[in-house]
């Protein structure tokens, strides 16, 4: 029972005179140990959510299993099941000649760039980015794609050169090079 | 015997010694957290359930915890609403338009099922009383009779005015008093 001088039971003695209250004992059960053992169990229930021992450096979001390793391999499939832009032709086929000129351009552009790439002595030199193309002729163009000898468009691209002389191909190149400046942008120093 | 609720609170807030101010409030308050929301709830599966829970929003609520309130009346009163939307889940997972007459038998039924209940006993006749009464009594006169709480404190955790509080306590002794009479 509550001690005499308590407000709580003077409170209920002004209330109900003369009545006997129960003892605030609490009839309920409690597992063994369960006070000792309850902060154990709510830090393994908040550890994913919050790690006490991180604060500030908390991950409060799950990624599923093995998500960044599966990562790459989706992405592969992905790209290789989008289909090369215009079903493997580089180049329209509007005009024949226009495309051996357009075909003698690209190989004649690659070979002078591998060769800059290449052949630069510079120390310590800059890895260079080529000029930026669009995404969609990224993702149909590959390094394979122009120069492997046994694919199948580099061999249609050698077999419509095979009519053209230097001189038409040197027309061709004066006629449509660019008048801008192609700048190489070397690659951001971090 | 354990720090009062400021050094508590300088513990939590510093980043040096924010867990084990974390820890010294679970020490301090999980039992009579526990008994509270265990005499609303009943089972002590529910009421472990609940704990963690107000537990849990304690952690991540401290740290906007502005002390406009003791922090044991703010800690109640996560406690006393972690409880009542327990008991309100309960009550639509049971029956969708139980009325609170149907609620307080079923949790008299819960009483009568939990472990070493004795209804000869004088403690569970009280808790079976308890149970009878209209949830707001029931959550009022616990915390002043068991918790011996004072109206000002309880104004805080219930956000009601102590005048209410006052007469909400005393419709509450009054029932409970014509049945311990019988008792």
């Amino acid at each position: 029972m509550m001690e005499d001088n308590n407000p709580i039971l003077q409170e209920l003695q002004e209330l109900t005179p003369g009545l006997t209250w129960p003892s605030k004992g609490m009839p309920f059960q409690v597992p063994n140990e369960y006070f000792e053992s309850f902060p154990h169990r709510l830090h393994a229930v908040m550890d994913p959510v919050l790690p006490i021992g991180e604060l500030g450096s908390g991950k409060p979001f799950s990624v599923p299993d093995n998500y960044f390793q599966l990562l790459s391999k989706r992405i592969l499939v992905q790209t290789q099941s989008t289909p090369a832009a215009g079903n493997g032709r580089l180049f329209p086929l509007f005009y024949k000649r226009i495309v051996s000129y357009a075909a003698a351009a690209t190989i004649g552009g690659v070979l002078v760039a591998a060769a800059i790439l290449f052949t630069d002595s510079r120390p310590n030199r800059i890895p260079l980015q080529p000029p930026i193309t669009t995404s969609a002729q990224e993702s149909s163009i590959s390094s394979h794609t122009i120069l492997a000898p046994e694919n199948e468009v580099y061999r249609e691209i050698t077999k419509k050169m095979q009519g053209v002389s230097d001189e038409e191909m040197n027309l061709y190149l004066e006629e449509t090079a660019s008048t801008e400046t192609i700048e190489w942008m070397p690659e951001e120093m971090n | 015997m354990h720090p009062n609720d400021s050094i508590l609170l300088q513990w939590f807030h510093s980043p040096e010694t924010r867990e084990k101010g974390y820890t010294a409030i679970i020490a301090k308050y999980q039992q009579p957290l526990y008994w509270h929301i265990r005499r609303l709830v009943i089972a002590h599966a529910d009421a472990d359930d609940v704990l963690q829970n107000v537990m849990l929003k304690a952690w991540k609520g401290l740290d906007n915890f502005r002390e406009e309130s003791h922090l044991y009346t703010w800690l109640y009163r996560i406690a006393t609403n972690e409880s009542i939307s327990f008991l309100a889940k309960e009550k639509r997972r049971g029956m969708v338009n139980m009325d609170e007459e149907l609620a307080n038998s079923s949790a008299i039924g819960q009483l009568q099922a939990e472990p070493h209940f004795n209804e000869a006993q004088i403690e569970w006749k009280l808790q079976l009383a308890i149970q009878q009464l209209p949830e707001k009594q029931r959550i009022v006169f616990n915390l002043r009779y068991f918790d011996e709480m004072s109206y000002h404190d309880m104004s805080e955790v219930l956000q009601t005015s102590e005048g209410a509080l006052k007469a909400s306590y005393h419709h509450a002794v009054k029932k409970l008093a014509e049945m311990i009479k019988n008792f």
